[in-house]
């Protein structure tokens, strides 16, 4: 008969039988069942989920009012208008790995070409696995964003093209040099990738079959109803180190004014972002 | 179910039945039938958060500040027990659930740098700079968690916190280390109780923002409270919508123990035999509880196989001028609309279901607060007798599939107390940051009201006579989650108008969406300044305060794989 694995005292035919021995393994197999470990159980994980939004504040506006989009670049134009950048340099210089679009030098001058990102920074004590990424961009009326290269479109794509720009990364802190960003492991990048893939409908002008209760007025009227592009990267299953420092970031692009994009020269007002990032935690 | 037992074995008594099989079998019945409960687990208890994104909190937030109090970043939230553990009286017994807040992180962005950020009214608009020059303090910041009794139970509750569950002093110094930097802030093994029948608030003090010359945000900060919840069955039967038709309904196999006839002689098959069958069972591991594809395991052991889940859902958050939407402010806030803004404001959000997801309660946290600074923001509570506000939440098909529809899973109307929809009939509670309070006031306001947010119960649609249990009348829980050809088939679901029908999703639905719209037919916008109640808004009533409203969303989840693990169709458990 097979030997017991989680058990240390076994029995067979014409071997001993005694009370220590039969104590033993009922004490094992009772405090076992009382206390079953998680490497016992196949479900001892939960899904928590980290719910991130940002509506702009208006359409129009362009300049202001975009925090918490920030430049991707620590350079002299990132600096205060009135203060000095640091004597000994910047400290990350770049805040990501893997963003360079070549028709864009994010240095932040004022009207020029720049990278935006959103960055959100989350700390897990244990040891999590991170099972779902998601970044939705809801458009309609009032947020007229769209998914492709306009009239004038950057060298290398034609009008119509899929915007084919924006990043989705999940970096984690180096757990010795935690501040500089050169040493950051790259657990998740999603770059240089057709937005259109991820389009909410292949046809834009659809409406339900059964609208759900409020129905929208002005936001999203019938001759530009809820649209967009929701971007599901599901099932990663990446491990993350206890004591990790997790920064999910989402960049777009700002190209200089001569190109006609999706995005704009207001990328970050062009449609309510809604972002989730789910874990897997232990039970506890 | 108590845990197992047994008698002890010593050398030298009679081997007997009782003291070697029954334990053994005890043991094999509950594996047989499902009944591996929470009282079985080295862990017995799971995880859960409740996560806040804001956007930004500029200076002009702490403008008005003098002492403590006076101005903050509040948020509520209320965590109370599922459906079936809950009292209408807010009587805790002695089986109700209680949450216990394990720890607290906080984060913003300093875009990696030893840097304070600017906001957007910096010197030469930079909002979103770095400052290195600027004050070593500017990021000295205190973060509490408050408490107070809810109205729902108790009138008299006032509506400031009564106490202080935890709260932190965190110095800028914090922040501001070239070689570390304690962003994420973290505060483990807090270890408190929480009442499931109190209202919480988050609160966040940072008034050097707006000291010195140049104004200093804080940007994208993220607040996570993690608890910890005894593991839960999940739920089971026609009763709950939507749910797959099998009823959530668990199979099992049985797991034998075999008993010596009297005066049989002791064989391996009895002493190695029978424990055998019990270290199989751990070897295949134990299971239970939804899949992810809503589908439940072949065999299950598990009897408490579900977590409570909180979804904090921002709406309406950044909207406006100043983050903030008032009577004047919405000729920069409202798409394509003018005066006098007869037309509706409305926010979308749209977010994928991952696991399945069983929904209990739902709440809308109606939030006035207003930096106190400038005439249009100072928080008035509006008073028009023809303001609404409107909140749905409904499972979505069709994101990249063939079945665009929606089934509504809650659904909400509310007014000022003048309106034909009073608030009070769903109001769960009422709530200000602190007693000196500056961020609502009533000071040219027909209406007397003089606190920050209200917290509203959305109650979930009826089925028909099937009634659920919560604060108001609500319909019993609502189970969304995606499917297979074998689990799309669904049961029936209510609708707003307490219908009993098929679910327009069909099994299908791949997002939950929240909608919340704000209307006046008679104009939001600010056509009068102080007309008696019922009339035309003022201009400070405030739609949307400072950083926006909240949809929170109270349920159970399965517990899940590691994501390694999968069944047989390949699809992760």
């Amino acid at each position: 008969m097979a030997s017991l694995r989680n058990f240390y005292d076994q029995f067979s035919n014409s071997t001993t039988l005694d009370g220590s021995r039969l104590e033993r393994l009922l004490r094992d197999i009772v405090s076992r069942f009382n206390a079953l470990q998680p490497k016992d159980i196949t479900k001892r994980y939960v899904e928590t989920r980290y719910l991130l939004g940002y509506r702009p504040s208006y359409p129009a506006l362009t300049s202001q009012d975009r925090l918490p989009w920030m430049g991707v670049a620590n350079w002299n134009n990132a600096v205060e208008l009135t203060g000095a950048a640091p004597e000994d340099g910047f400290q990350n210089p770049w805040r990501h790995k893997g963003t360079n679009l070549p028709l864009i030098v994010p240095d932040e001058a004022a009207t020029d070409d720049n990278q935006y990102s959103w960055t959100t920074a989350l700390y897990f004590s244990q040891p999590v696995v991170l099972n779902n990424i998601y970044l939705g961009l809801t458009q309609s009326a009032g947020f007229s964003g769209t998914l492709v290269y306009g009239a004038a479109p950057p060298p290398g794509y034609a009008t119509g093209d899929s915007l084919n720009d924006m990043f989705l990364l999940v970096h984690v802190d180096d757990p010795f040099v935690r501040e500089n960003r050169d040493l950051n492991q790259v657990a998740v990048y999603k770059g240089k990738f057709k937005l259109t893939g991820w389009s909410a409908r292949n046809v834009t002008t659809d409406q339900p079959t059964v609208d759900m209760t409020p129905a929208l007025g002005l936001f999203a009227p019938a001759t530009t109803p809820l649209g967009g592009a929701y971007v599901e990267l599901r099932n990663l299953n990446v491990p993350i180190p206890e004591s990790s420092r997790v920064r999910f970031s989402v960049v777009i692009p700002r190209y200089p004014v001569a190109y006609d994009t999706g995005w704009f020269q207001n990328p970050w007002a062009r449609s309510i972002f809604s972002g989730a990032i789910d874990v897997l935690e232990s039970v506890a | 179910m108590a845990k197992f037992t047994r008698q002890n074995l010593t050398r030298g008594v009679k081997l007997v039945r009782q003291a070697f099989i029954t334990p053994l079998q005890a043991i094999a019945t509950a594996l047989s039938n499902g009944a591996i409960n929470k009282e079985h687990l080295a862990q017995p208890m799971a995880p859960f958060r409740v996560n806040l994104n804001v956007p930004a909190v500029d200076s002009d937030l702490f403008d008005a500040w003098a002492k403590p109090g006076d101005t903050s970043l509040c948020i509520p939230f209320v965590l109370p027990p599922l459906q079936e553990s809950f009292s209408p009286t807010g009587d805790l017994a002695p089986t109700t659930p209680i949450p216990v807040l394990d720890e607290f992180s906080f984060s913003f962005d300093q875009r990696a740098e030893p840097s304070v950020i600017t906001d957007r009214f910096a010197a030469g608009g930079g909002e979103g700079r770095l400052d290195f020059d600027a004050d070593v303090t500017t990021y000295d910041m205190r973060i509490a968690l408050v408490e107070k009794r809810q109205e729902f139970f108790d009138a008299a509750a006032p509506t400031v916190p009564e106490r202080e569950v935890f709260a932190v002093n965190i110095p800028a110094t914090a922040f501001i280390g070239k070689t570390d930097r304690l962003n994420p802030f973290v505060v483990g093994n807090l270890n408190r109780m929480i009442n499931p029948y109190r209202t919480y608030m988050l609160v966040l003090e940072c008034p050097a923002l707006s000291a010195g010359g140049t104004t200093h945000a804080l940007v994208n900060l993220e607040f996570s409270f993690k608890f910890k919840y005894p593991l839960l069955a999940r739920d089971t039967g026609a009763d709950v919508q939507n749910i797959p038709t099998g009823n959530g309904t668990a199979s099992h196999t049985s797991y034998t123990i075999t008993n010596p006839a009297a005066g049989a002689i002791i064989s391996e098959n009895i002493v190695h035999g029978n424990p055998k069958v019990l270290d199989s069972a751990l070897q295949a591991t134990l299971t239970g509880g939804w899949n992810q594809d809503s589908s439940t395991p072949k065999f299950e052991q598990l009897g408490n196989e579900a977590a409570y889940t909180v979804w904090a859902i921002p709406v309406f958050n950044n909207y406006g001028n100043r983050r903030l939407t008032s009577a004047t402010a919405l000729l920069t806030a409202q798409e394509g609309a003018l005066s006098p803004w007869d037309q509706p404001v409305e926010d979308v959000r749209r977010y994928p279901i991952s696991k399945p997801f069983v929904i209990h309660h739902a709440f809308a946290c109606v939030n006035y607060c207003a930096p106190a600074t400038v005439t249009w923001a100072i928080g008035h509570h509006p008073g028009s007798a023809t303001l609404s506000h409107e909140v749905g939440i409904a499972a979505m098909s069709g994101v990249r599939g063939e079945r665009y529809t929606y089934t509504d899973i809650a659904h909400t109307i509310f007014t000022p107390e003048v309106g034909v929809a009073p608030k009070s009939a769903i109001t769960v509670d009422k709530i200000s940051a602190s007693a000196n309070q500056l961020m609502t006031n009533n000071t040219g306001s027909p209406v007397t009201d003089n606190y920050n947010w209200d917290v509203l119960n959305i109650p979930l649609v009826v089925k028909g006579a099937s009634v659920g249990t919560g604060y108001f009348t609500q319909g019993k829980p609502f189970f969304i989650g995606r499917s297979h050809s074998g689990t799309r088939a669904r049961r029936n679901v209510g609708d707003i108008l307490g219908g009993n029908g098929q679910p327009p999703t069909a099994g299908d639905e791949t997002y939950l969406e929240v909608r919340w719209k704000i209307e006046d037919t008679v104009g939001l916008g600010d056509t009068t300044i102080g007309p008696p109640p019922g009339a035309a808004p003022t201009n400070s009533d405030t739609y949307v305060g400072y950083n926006g409203h909240w949809v929170i969303l109270i349920g159970k989840t399965p517990l899940s794989g590691s994501g390694w693990d999968y069944n047989k169709v390949g699809i992760p458990v």
